[in-house]
Protein backbone atom coordinates (compact mmCIF):
# COMPACT_ATOMS: atom_id res chain seq x y z
CA UNK A 1 0.00 0.00 0.00
CA UNK A 2 0.93 3.84 -0.50
CA UNK A 3 0.04 6.55 0.80
CA UNK A 4 1.06 10.45 0.88
CA UNK A 5 3.14 11.55 3.29
CA UNK A 6 3.40 15.29 4.88
CA UNK A 7 6.13 16.42 6.89
CA UNK A 8 5.34 20.11 8.01
CA UNK A 9 8.51 22.56 8.87
CA UNK A 10 7.23 25.91 9.91
CA UNK A 11 8.66 28.33 12.53
CA UNK A 12 6.30 29.32 15.15
CA UNK A 13 6.21 32.06 17.21
CA UNK A 14 6.19 31.69 21.21
CA UNK A 15 2.90 31.87 23.00
CA UNK A 16 1.00 33.15 19.74
CA UNK A 17 -1.50 30.52 19.32
CA UNK A 18 -3.34 32.28 16.32
CA UNK A 19 -0.72 33.26 14.27
CA UNK A 20 1.18 29.76 14.64
CA UNK A 21 -2.53 27.73 13.96
CA UNK A 22 -2.75 30.12 10.85
CA UNK A 23 0.71 29.42 9.64
CA UNK A 24 0.28 25.56 10.25
CA UNK A 25 -3.39 25.87 8.66
CA UNK A 26 -1.81 27.03 5.19
CA UNK A 27 0.82 24.59 4.96
CA UNK A 28 -1.92 21.80 5.92
CA UNK A 29 -3.98 23.05 3.12
CA UNK A 30 -0.90 23.02 0.80
CA UNK A 31 -0.58 19.46 1.95
CA UNK A 32 -4.35 18.13 1.52
CA UNK A 33 -4.11 19.99 -2.22
CA UNK A 34 -1.04 18.11 -2.77
CA UNK A 35 -2.92 14.55 -2.43
CA UNK A 36 -1.46 13.67 1.58
CA UNK A 37 -2.99 11.32 3.27
CA UNK A 38 -1.06 11.91 6.71
CA UNK A 39 0.64 14.85 7.66
CA UNK A 40 2.85 15.81 10.60
CA UNK A 41 3.01 19.02 12.25
CA UNK A 42 6.16 19.73 14.62
CA UNK A 43 6.73 19.43 18.46
CA UNK A 44 4.27 22.41 19.91
CA UNK A 45 3.72 23.85 16.40
CA UNK A 46 0.91 25.95 18.21
CA UNK A 47 2.33 27.50 21.38
CA UNK A 48 5.77 28.04 20.33
CA UNK A 49 8.89 25.99 22.05
CA UNK A 50 11.19 27.54 24.77
CA UNK A 51 11.57 28.24 28.52
CA UNK A 52 8.44 29.87 29.76
CA UNK A 53 7.54 30.53 33.32
CA UNK A 54 4.85 28.51 33.22
CA UNK A 55 2.69 26.81 30.26
CA UNK A 56 -0.31 26.17 32.33
CA UNK A 57 -2.70 29.01 30.34
CA UNK A 58 -1.55 27.16 26.78
CA UNK A 59 -2.33 23.84 28.18
CA UNK A 60 -5.14 22.19 26.54
CA UNK A 61 -7.18 18.76 26.84
CA UNK A 62 -8.65 17.03 24.03
CA UNK A 63 -11.51 19.59 23.93
CA UNK A 64 -9.21 22.30 23.51
CA UNK A 65 -8.98 24.97 20.17
CA UNK A 66 -5.97 23.23 19.08
CA UNK A 67 -7.14 20.15 18.83
CA UNK A 68 -10.81 20.72 18.15
CA UNK A 69 -9.23 22.41 14.38
CA UNK A 70 -7.19 19.88 13.66
CA UNK A 71 -9.78 17.37 13.65
CA UNK A 72 -12.35 19.77 12.00
CA UNK A 73 -9.44 19.71 9.08
CA UNK A 74 -8.94 16.18 9.50
CA UNK A 75 -12.81 15.28 8.70
CA UNK A 76 -13.31 18.03 6.10
CA UNK A 77 -10.11 17.16 4.00
CA UNK A 78 -10.17 13.34 4.81
CA UNK A 79 -6.42 13.51 6.21
CA UNK A 80 -5.08 11.96 9.19
CA UNK A 81 -2.75 14.94 10.70
CA UNK A 82 -0.33 14.39 13.80
CA UNK A 83 0.56 17.71 15.87
CA UNK A 84 2.52 18.47 19.03
CA UNK A 85 1.23 20.56 21.80
CA UNK A 86 0.82 21.19 25.45
CA UNK A 87 -1.58 18.48 27.22
CA UNK A 88 -3.26 19.51 30.60
CA UNK A 89 -4.69 16.70 32.28
CA UNK A 90 -5.78 17.64 35.82
CA UNK A 91 -2.82 19.25 37.67
CA UNK A 92 -0.20 17.87 35.13
CA UNK A 93 1.21 19.18 31.95
CA UNK A 94 2.76 16.90 29.17
CA UNK A 95 4.46 17.83 26.15
CA UNK A 96 2.36 15.87 23.86
CA UNK A 97 1.40 14.31 20.28
CA UNK A 98 -1.29 13.64 19.05
CA UNK A 99 -2.43 11.96 16.47
CA UNK A 100 -5.97 12.55 14.69
CA UNK A 101 -8.14 10.58 12.09
CA UNK A 102 -10.86 11.90 9.69
CA UNK A 103 -13.13 9.23 12.14
CA UNK A 104 -12.68 11.53 14.91
CA UNK A 105 -10.49 8.97 16.29
CA UNK A 106 -7.71 11.14 18.85
CA UNK A 107 -4.43 9.46 20.07
CA UNK A 108 -2.14 11.08 22.25
CA UNK A 109 1.28 10.40 23.27
CA UNK A 110 3.46 11.71 25.90
CA UNK A 111 7.00 12.49 25.58
CA UNK A 112 8.60 10.20 27.94
CA UNK A 113 11.83 11.68 27.51
CA UNK A 114 12.41 15.08 28.80
CA UNK A 115 15.91 17.14 28.30
CA UNK A 116 17.24 20.18 29.42
CA UNK A 117 14.68 22.25 30.94
CA UNK A 118 11.36 20.37 29.58
CA UNK A 119 11.28 18.27 33.08
CA UNK A 120 11.07 21.95 34.91
CA UNK A 121 7.86 22.32 33.06
CA UNK A 122 6.09 18.90 31.88
CA UNK A 123 5.29 15.27 33.38
CA UNK A 124 7.09 12.90 31.38
CA UNK A 125 4.82 10.49 29.54
CA UNK A 126 5.06 6.87 30.99
CA UNK A 127 4.88 4.31 27.47
CA UNK A 128 4.93 4.48 24.36
CA UNK A 129 1.62 4.77 21.73
CA UNK A 130 0.57 2.71 18.59
CA UNK A 131 -2.08 4.23 16.98
CA UNK A 132 -4.22 1.89 14.39
CA UNK A 133 -5.28 4.08 11.35
CA UNK A 134 -6.94 3.11 8.13
CA UNK A 135 -3.14 2.60 6.71
CA UNK A 136 -1.70 0.84 9.32
CA UNK A 137 -0.10 1.03 12.76
CA UNK A 138 1.52 4.25 13.60
CA UNK A 139 4.23 4.61 16.41
CA UNK A 140 4.67 8.13 17.85
CA UNK A 141 7.45 9.96 19.35
CA UNK A 142 8.43 13.65 19.85
CA UNK A 143 11.48 15.02 19.62
CA UNK A 144 14.70 13.26 22.51
CA UNK A 145 12.85 10.47 22.39
CA UNK A 146 14.13 8.99 18.98
CA UNK A 147 17.60 9.34 20.34
CA UNK A 148 16.84 6.61 23.22
CA UNK A 149 17.39 2.97 21.53
CA UNK A 150 14.21 1.62 24.24
CA UNK A 151 11.90 4.10 22.34
CA UNK A 152 12.56 2.06 18.87
CA UNK A 153 13.33 -1.43 20.16
CA UNK A 154 9.76 -0.70 22.20
CA UNK A 155 8.09 -0.05 18.27
CA UNK A 156 10.27 -2.52 16.75
CA UNK A 157 7.68 -5.30 14.95
CA UNK A 158 4.78 -3.35 15.80
CA UNK A 159 4.48 -0.26 13.76
CA UNK A 160 4.08 0.46 10.00
CA UNK A 161 4.89 3.88 10.06
CA UNK A 162 6.94 5.70 12.33
CA UNK A 163 5.90 9.62 13.34
CA UNK A 164 8.37 12.06 15.35
CA UNK A 165 7.33 15.76 15.76
CA UNK A 166 9.95 17.64 16.54
CA UNK A 167 11.49 21.09 17.94
CA UNK A 168 15.36 19.81 17.47
CA UNK A 169 18.08 22.39 17.67
CA UNK A 170 20.87 22.67 15.66
CA UNK A 171 22.89 22.99 19.39
CA UNK A 172 25.15 25.88 17.35
CA UNK A 173 25.25 29.96 18.07
CA UNK A 174 23.49 30.93 14.68
CA UNK A 175 25.13 34.29 14.38
CA UNK A 176 28.84 32.64 14.22
CA UNK A 177 27.58 28.82 13.14
CA UNK A 178 30.00 27.81 16.12
CA UNK A 179 28.75 24.21 17.54
CA UNK A 180 27.93 24.05 21.59
CA UNK A 181 31.46 22.61 23.26
CA UNK A 182 28.57 19.66 24.82
CA UNK A 183 26.00 19.76 22.31
CA UNK A 184 27.23 20.06 19.02
CA UNK A 185 27.62 16.63 17.46
CA UNK A 186 23.83 15.85 18.43
CA UNK A 187 22.27 18.72 16.13
CA UNK A 188 22.92 16.97 12.74
CA UNK A 189 21.47 13.88 14.30
CA UNK A 190 17.99 15.25 13.48
CA UNK A 191 18.66 14.58 10.14
CA UNK A 192 20.53 11.05 10.49
CA UNK A 193 17.96 9.22 12.93
CA UNK A 194 14.72 9.09 11.10
CA UNK A 195 17.07 6.96 7.90
CA UNK A 196 18.24 4.84 10.36
CA UNK A 197 15.28 3.96 12.37
CA UNK A 198 13.81 3.32 8.50
CA UNK A 199 16.55 1.33 7.59
CA UNK A 200 16.42 -0.45 10.87
CA UNK A 201 12.65 -1.25 11.53
CA UNK A 202 11.74 -1.32 7.78
CA UNK A 203 9.16 1.30 8.35
CA UNK A 204 8.38 4.54 6.83
CA UNK A 205 9.69 7.33 9.35
CA UNK A 206 7.94 11.35 9.28
CA UNK A 207 10.10 13.60 10.82
CA UNK A 208 8.64 16.70 11.09
CA UNK A 209 10.51 19.33 12.79
CA UNK A 210 10.48 23.31 13.75
CA UNK A 211 12.82 25.62 11.52
CA UNK A 212 13.64 29.14 12.77
CA UNK A 213 15.18 30.78 16.12
CA UNK A 214 15.38 29.49 19.28
CA UNK A 215 17.18 29.94 22.64
CA UNK A 216 18.47 26.90 23.70
CA UNK A 217 18.68 26.57 27.50
CA UNK A 218 20.64 23.88 29.48
CA UNK A 219 20.31 23.75 32.97
CA UNK A 220 22.91 22.65 34.89
CA UNK A 221 25.52 21.42 32.66
CA UNK A 222 25.49 24.58 30.14
CA UNK A 223 25.50 26.49 33.18
CA UNK A 224 28.62 28.03 33.12
CA UNK A 225 29.14 28.28 29.42
CA UNK A 226 25.85 28.35 27.58
CA UNK A 227 23.29 29.36 29.66
CA UNK A 228 21.28 30.41 27.11
CA UNK A 229 22.67 29.93 23.33
CA UNK A 230 21.70 32.12 20.43
CA UNK A 231 20.56 28.76 18.71
CA UNK A 232 18.27 27.76 15.55
CA UNK A 233 16.44 24.53 14.92
CA UNK A 234 17.76 22.80 12.97
CA UNK A 235 15.04 21.87 10.58
CA UNK A 236 15.66 18.92 7.95
CA UNK A 237 12.25 17.12 8.20
CA UNK A 238 12.42 14.09 6.34
CA UNK A 239 10.06 11.21 4.99
CA UNK A 240 11.74 8.37 4.65
CA UNK A 241 10.39 5.09 2.59
CA UNK A 242 11.92 2.22 4.62
CA UNK A 243 11.30 -0.36 2.19
CA UNK A 244 12.37 1.49 -0.95
CA UNK A 245 15.35 3.87 1.30
CA UNK A 246 14.32 7.07 -0.57
CA UNK A 247 14.49 9.98 1.52
CA UNK A 248 13.11 13.20 1.32
CA UNK A 249 14.75 15.93 3.18
CA UNK A 250 14.24 20.17 4.09
CA UNK A 251 16.35 22.93 4.45
CA UNK A 252 16.64 24.89 7.47
CA UNK A 253 13.62 26.85 6.22
CA UNK A 254 9.01 26.79 6.01
CA UNK A 255 9.06 23.97 3.76
CA UNK A 256 6.89 21.13 3.19
CA UNK A 257 8.07 17.74 2.75
CA UNK A 258 5.98 15.69 0.38
CA UNK A 259 6.73 12.29 -0.33
CA UNK A 260 5.07 8.97 -1.28
CA UNK A 261 5.72 6.06 1.06
CA UNK A 262 5.28 2.56 1.38
CA UNK A 263 2.98 0.96 4.21
CA UNK A 264 4.44 -2.60 4.44
CA UNK A 265 1.97 -5.35 4.92
CA UNK A 266 1.42 -6.20 8.95
CA UNK A 267 4.19 -8.32 10.79
CA UNK A 268 4.12 -10.11 13.53
CA UNK A 269 1.49 -9.79 16.50
CA UNK A 270 -0.40 -7.02 16.36
CA UNK A 271 0.39 -5.11 20.13
CA UNK A 272 -1.07 -2.37 20.92
CA UNK A 273 1.18 -0.47 23.41
CA UNK A 274 -1.49 2.18 24.45
CA UNK A 275 -1.07 4.23 27.73
CA UNK A 276 -4.81 4.20 27.65
CA UNK A 277 -7.91 2.62 26.66
CA UNK A 278 -9.68 3.79 23.43
CA UNK A 279 -12.45 5.13 25.33
CA UNK A 280 -14.77 8.30 24.54
CA UNK A 281 -12.95 11.38 24.97
CA UNK A 282 -15.25 13.16 27.73
CA UNK A 283 -13.91 10.16 30.15
CA UNK A 284 -10.16 9.95 29.11
CA UNK A 285 -7.22 12.45 28.10
CA UNK A 286 -5.38 9.66 26.05
CA UNK A 287 -6.65 7.57 23.34
CA UNK A 288 -10.22 8.73 21.98
CA UNK A 289 -12.82 7.23 19.76
CA UNK B 1 24.02 1.98 25.91
CA UNK B 2 20.92 3.72 26.23
CA UNK B 3 21.60 5.97 22.84
CA UNK B 4 20.47 4.55 19.14
CA UNK B 5 23.23 6.16 18.11
CA UNK B 6 26.83 6.65 19.31
CA UNK B 7 27.29 9.76 21.19
CA UNK B 8 30.63 9.60 21.89
CA UNK B 9 32.31 10.17 25.34
CA UNK B 10 30.51 13.60 25.91
CA UNK B 11 27.14 10.99 25.89
CA UNK B 12 28.26 10.12 29.51
CA UNK B 13 28.48 13.77 30.65
CA UNK B 14 24.78 14.16 28.76
CA UNK B 15 23.56 11.12 30.64
CA UNK B 16 24.99 12.54 34.29
CA UNK B 17 23.80 15.79 33.30
CA UNK B 18 20.12 14.36 32.52
CA UNK B 19 20.29 12.61 35.45
CA UNK B 20 20.92 15.40 37.21
CA UNK B 21 18.10 17.68 35.46
CA UNK B 22 15.88 14.69 35.80
CA UNK B 23 16.03 14.84 39.68
CA UNK B 24 16.19 18.77 40.19
CA UNK B 25 13.41 19.30 37.36
CA UNK B 26 11.02 16.79 38.82
CA UNK B 27 11.50 18.63 42.24
CA UNK B 28 10.55 21.71 40.11
CA UNK B 29 8.09 20.57 38.36
CA UNK B 30 6.32 18.64 41.60
CA UNK B 31 6.26 22.16 43.34
CA UNK B 32 4.44 23.83 40.85
CA UNK B 33 1.89 21.37 40.22
CA UNK B 34 0.98 21.17 43.38
CA UNK B 35 0.31 24.99 43.64
CA UNK B 36 -1.38 24.38 40.35
CA UNK B 37 -5.38 24.44 40.51
CA UNK B 38 -7.49 21.54 39.03
CA UNK B 39 -9.44 22.24 36.90
CA UNK B 40 -13.14 22.54 37.63
CA UNK B 41 -14.85 19.72 36.09
CA UNK B 42 -17.48 20.33 32.93
CA UNK B 43 -20.95 19.46 34.51
CA UNK B 44 -23.64 17.89 32.18
CA UNK B 45 -27.16 19.12 32.46
CA UNK B 46 -29.22 16.36 30.46
CA UNK B 47 -32.86 16.69 29.73
CA UNK B 48 -35.42 15.95 32.28
CA UNK B 49 -37.47 12.53 31.08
Amino acid sequence: MRIVAAAIQMPSDLLKLDSNLERADLLLKEAYKSGADLAALPEMFNTGYGLISDYTPMGETLDGPTLTHIRERCRAWKMTIAAGFVERCGRHLYDSLALCTPDGETHVYRKRHLVFWERFRFRPGKGSQVAKTPFGRVGLAVCADMIYRRVWNDYRNKIDVALVAAAWPDFANRHTGRPHWLMGHIGPLSAEIPAKVAADLGVPVIFANQCGSTHTTIPLVGMWLAERLPDRFAGSSTVVDGKLGTRVTAGAREELVLSEITIPSSRGPIACHSMYPLVPAATSSGSAA
Amino acid sequence: MPFYVPVGPRGHIFRLGSMMIGVLGGISYWWSARRRPVPAPVILKLPER
